[in-house]
C-alpha cells in the first residue's frame, strides 16, 4: 500500500466535524458524495484551498467536540507540595513576553522563523507529543502536536501487525497569562506536561502546573453558564459503604436541575465529587450544550460538536470562576 | 480545652467511630466532615495518628476518567508514576499515564487500634451500657439509590 503525504492543512481540517466539512465542500462547489468519508472530504478541501482554510471550517478546527485542560507556568525556582491548592487552583501563570516565546520556538525548531510551517518532523514518536506547527493566533500562539498512538493489532495475510495511528491536537498558549489551553483528552494533556512542556517551560525558566477544577468551581461554573446539573458522579469516602461510586442522572420530566434539589444535596453530601455534566443554552442553534466537568482530572469536555465561539464562552466562564 | 485540643479530640472521635463501624479505610474528607473541620486540618491530625500507629497509610490509584479504584499500594510499595496503566475497571479501554493527581491517600485503622475499639465496644455492650459504644458523629446518609425507587 502506498503511503500518501499529508499536509498540515489536511491534519487541521480533520479536527472539524464531518458534517461541517461536507457543508463547506458543498458550498465551495466541490463535487463530493453525501456519504463520503471524512478523510476524503478533508482531502478534497485541502487540495482546493491549500493553506487558506474556509472560515466556516476554521471556526470548528480547534473546537468541535473537545476536552480542555489548562496548564499554567510558574517560576522554576518555586517549590510546592504536590496537589497544593495554592499552586493548582489559579488559572493565571507567569507572564511570558512574545519575544521569549518566539526565541524558545526558534530554538525548538532550530530555525530563524519559528512560524515557518514548511518544515515538520519526519517521524511522529509513539507516546510522546511532538510539536509540528506553531502559528500566531489571536489569543497568542497556536501549537499543533502529533503523537503516535498504538491502536492494537491487525491481522493481514495471516500476519499480525501493530496498528499505530497519529493523533493530532491543538494547544493555545496565552503568553500574557502564562497559560496553555490543551484541547485534547486529559490524558494527552498529562503526556504533554510530562514531556514536551517540561522542556519548553524549563527553557523559559519555568515549570508547569496543571490547573485543578474542584467541585466548588463546578458549582460556580453552573451559575456562570446558567446551566443545569444533569449528571453527577461521586465516590464514597468512609470505607464502610458497599458502594464505591454513585452516579446520579437527572430525570428531566421531574427535575429541572439536580443542584436545586434538596434530595440531591442530601444524597451527595458526604461523597467525594468526581465529575458532573452541565447543560446550558448558548444560542438558538446550540440550545443544549453538554459540558462534562471532571473534578477528578481537571478537564472540561464539551461533548456537543460546537464552534469556537462556544469554547470561548466556556473558557470565559471558567476564567470568571477562577478570578482571572 | 484549646482549639487544637478540640480538633484533636474531634478527629479521634471520628476515627474511633469509623473504626467501630468496621471501616476498611477512609479519606481525610470523611473525617473532616464528621469533625466539622477543614480537610487540611483533618489530614494533619490523621498523619499524626499514623505516627502514633493508630492508623496506617494506603495509597490508592483511581482511574482519571471514572474515578474507580484500580490499584492499592501499601506504604513502601512503588507507585507507577509516569507509567502507563490500564484496568478493566476504567471506562476507557485505553491505558492512562499515572499522575500524582490519581493517587489518593487512605487512612486505615491499625489492627491494634481496631482490636482496642472492638474490645471497648464489647465491654460496653456486656455491661449493658451505651457509654462503651462510640458516639455517632456520622449523619446517616440517604439510602442507596436502589432502595429509593418507588
Amino acid at each position: 500500500m502506498t503511503a500518501i503525504a499529508v499536509t498540515s492543512t489536511l491534519v487541521e481540517l480533520l479536527n472539524a466535524p464531518r458534517r461541517t466539512l461536507l457543508k463547506v465542500a458543498q458550498n465551495a462547489g466541490i463535487s463530493i458524495s453525501r456519504d463520503a468519508r471524512k478523510w476524503d472530504i478533508a482531502r478534497a478541501l485541502a487540495e482546493k484551498f491549500g493553506d487558506e482554510i474556509p472560515e466556516e471550517a476554521a471556526e470548528y478546527l480547534y473546537a468541535g467536540q473537545r476536552s480542555i485542560s489548562w496548564i499554567r507556568l510558574v517560576p522554576e525556582s518555586e517549590e510546592f507540595a504536590i496537589g497544593d491548592p495554592e499552586y493548582t487552583y489559579p488559572m493565571r501563570g507567569m507572564e511570558i513576553s512574545k519575544e521569549e516565546v518566539e526565541d524558545a520556538l526558534a530554538s525548538e525548531f532550530n530555525r530563524e522563523d519559528p512560524f515557518d510551517i514548511e518544515e515538520r518532523p519526519e517521524t511522529i514518536l509513539e507516546g510522546q507529543p511532538q510539536l509540528i506547527v506553531a502559528r500566531p493566533h489571536e489569543d497568542g500562539v497556536l501549537f499543533l502536536f502529533a503523537i503516535a498512538m498504538r491502536k492494537g493489532q491487525a491481522i493481514h495475510n495471516f500476519k499480525a501487525t501493530s496498528v499505530v495511528e497519529d493523533d493530532f491536537f491543538p494547544v493555545i498558549f496565552r503568553p500574557e497569562l502564562g497559560l496553555f489551553e490543551v484541547r485534547a483528552s486529559a490524558d494527552q494533556a498529562r503526556r504533554l506536561r510530562r514531556t514536551w512542556l517540561r522542556q519548553f517551560a524549563a527553557g523559559l525558566g519555568a515549570q508547569s502546573v496543571p490547573v485543578s477544577i474542584p467541585y466548588s468551581d463546578l458549582r460556580l461554573l453552573h451559575g456562570e453558564l446558567n446551566a443545569k446539573l444533569d449528571a453527577y458522579t461521586g465516590a464514597e469516602t468512609d470505607g464502610i459503604s458497599i458502594y464505591e461510586t454513585h452516579r446520579y442522572t437527572r430525570d428531566e420530566e421531574t427535575c429541572d436541575d439536580l443542584l436545586n434539589e434538596k434530595r440531591f444535596q442530601e444524597d451527595t453530601e458526604n461523597l467525594m465529587p468526581l465529575h458532573g455534566d452541565l447543560l446550558f443554552e448558548f444560542s438558538e442553534e446550540f440550545d443544549e450544550v453538554r459540558v462534562h466537568v471532571s473534578c477528578n482530572n481537571g478537564s472540561v469536555w464539551i461533548r456537543t460538536a460546537v464552534p469556537e465561539g462556544v469554547l470561548r464562552y466556556v473558557r470565559a466562564a471558567m476564567e470568571k470562576v477562577k478570578g482571572v | 480545652m484549646s482549639r487544637s485540643g478540640q480538633v484533636q479530640q474531634r478527629v479521634l472521635s471520628a476515627v474511633e467511630e469509623l473504626t467501630d463501624r468496621r471501616s476498611v479505610g477512609f479519606y481525610a474528607s470523611a473525617v473532616a466532615a464528621m469533625a466539622e473541620i477543614a480537610a487540611s486540618e483533618a489530614a494533619a491530625e490523621l498523619l499524626d495518628l499514623v505516627d502514633k500507629t493508630v492508623l496506617e497509610l494506603r495509597f490508592e490509584l483511581r482511574c482519571p476518567d471514572n474515578g474507580r479504584r484500580v490499584a492499592s499500594f501499601d506504604c513502601g510499595d512503588e507507585i507507577p508514576l509516569g507509567k502507563e496503566f490500564s484496568s478493566d475497571r476504567c471506562e476507557s479501554p485505553e491505558s492512562f499515564v499515572v499522575d500524582e493527581a490519581d493517587v489518593f491517600v487512605r487512612f486505615v485503622p491499625s489492627r491494634k487500634f481496631a482490636a482496642t475499639i472492638r474490645r471497648k465496644t464489647s465491654e460496653g455492650e456486656a455491661q449493658g451500657r451505651n457509654s462503651g459504644k462510640v458516639q455517632s458523629l456520622w449523619p446517616r446518609r440517604g439510602r442507596s439509590p436502589l432502595l429509593s425507587l418507588p
